[in-house]
């Protein structure tokens, strides 16, 4: 599982698909938050240290860090949400790798790409020299002088 | 079940440092225990548009240090089967479009790292590393699109520049 997402990104919830390790087919079912032996940790990229992240219970369509909730066990049996902490996703990384352990489960590592521009902005990709003050600045730049003027005769 | 490995990145971007998923052949769980024996592995690539694979000798490494080929196990308990590799500066080097790095260990599954190398830069907030958003190219198009502008601009400098050569002179002579 692979996503992109701008680092930054707060209150972030993924939807992961737990696989029945017995069969390797159907979805598991009836994980929780509370299941002994299961855990929660992600390494960011050029960081020495992983992170563990605590897992608690949750509500579904809300976030908060580490919370796992199953989705609906009968229309999408084997779906959970997971609530990302928002550290995990803070500017300083490029990549950012997460791994959800249960017994009797089987989960995909999740591969995150921090990227500086914003996915999701319809706008302008996130870029910050298209935003007005870009483009104020690249005016000004091209035409310093009538610019001066044109904010003198403005006051 | 083994995780696809797709990166996008500038060509020529430096250091760079991978994260890989390992499972046992005949499972599905993370396999473990791969940096101690090194030497049972082996890593290769090839670039799009070569016409020959580069073999990347496997080294000891340290998890959040780079150096070239070197793998190492990020942490056996919390994250089973993740590794660091040390990709080489000249695999993402300028020159190809992708570029794709085979890391393999006996009785071990882990899938090719797919790296597509692209001109813009994904980590650049400002403007993706689009060259013609950059300020002095945006200057160059403003002031050929409006050569009027651009006239008025450069008379208002030349008149500046005689008003400071009067100034200068001024102070000479007193």
């Amino acid at each position: 599982m692979s996503y992109a997402l701008k680092k930054g990104t707060t209150s972030k919830i993924l939807l992961v698909y737990a696989l029945d390790a017995a069969d390797m087919r159907s979805g598991k079912m009836g994980l929780s938050s509370g299941i002994p032996d299961s855990s929660a940790a992600y390494i960011r990229e050029g960081e020495a240290q992983v992170r563990r992240i605590p897992l608690i219970e949750g509500k579904l369509g809300e976030h908060r860090a580490g919370s796992f909730v199953e989705v609906d066990s009968k229309l999408l049996p084997g779906v959970y949400q997971f609530g990302v902490p928002d550290e995990m996703l803070a500017a300083g990384a490029e990549t950012v790798t997460l791994m959800l352990k249960f017994p009797g489960a089987v989960i995909e590592p999740i591969s995150i790409h921090l990227v500086a521009y914003d996915p999701q902005d319809a706008e302008r990709l996130g870029m910050s020299a298209l935003g007005p003050e870009g483009r104020r600045a690249a005016l000004r730049g091209a035409f310093p002088r009538l610019t001066a003027k044109e904010l003198g005769d403005a006051r | 079940m083994p995780l696809q490995h797709t990166y996008t990145m500038k060509a020529g971007t430096k250091s760079k440092l991978l994260l890989v998923y390992a499972t046992s052949a005949d499972s599905t769980f993370g396999k473990t225990g791969l940096a101690k024996n090194l030497s049972a592995g082996s890593a290769a690539y090839i670039r799009e548009g070569d016409s020959t694979a580069r073999r990347v000798p496997i080294v000891q490494g340290r998890v959040g240090e780079w150096a070239s080929g070197a793998l190492a196990e990020v942490d056996p308990k919390l994250l089973p089967g993740l590794y660091q590799f040390g990709a080489p500066d000249e695999m993402v080097a300028e020159g190809s479009a992708r570029a794709v790095l085979l890391i393999r260990f006996p009785d071990t599954v882990i899938k090719p790292v797919e790296i597509n190398l692209v001109a813009y830069d994904p980590q650049d907030a400002e403007r993706i590393g689009v060259w013609s958003l950059a300020g002095h190219k945006r200057h160059e198009f403003l002031r050929q699109a409006l050569p009027r502008f651009t006239e008025m601009e450069l008379a208002l400098g030349e008149q500046a520049e005689k008003e400071l050569a009067a100034k200068l002179n001024a102070k000479k002579e007193s």
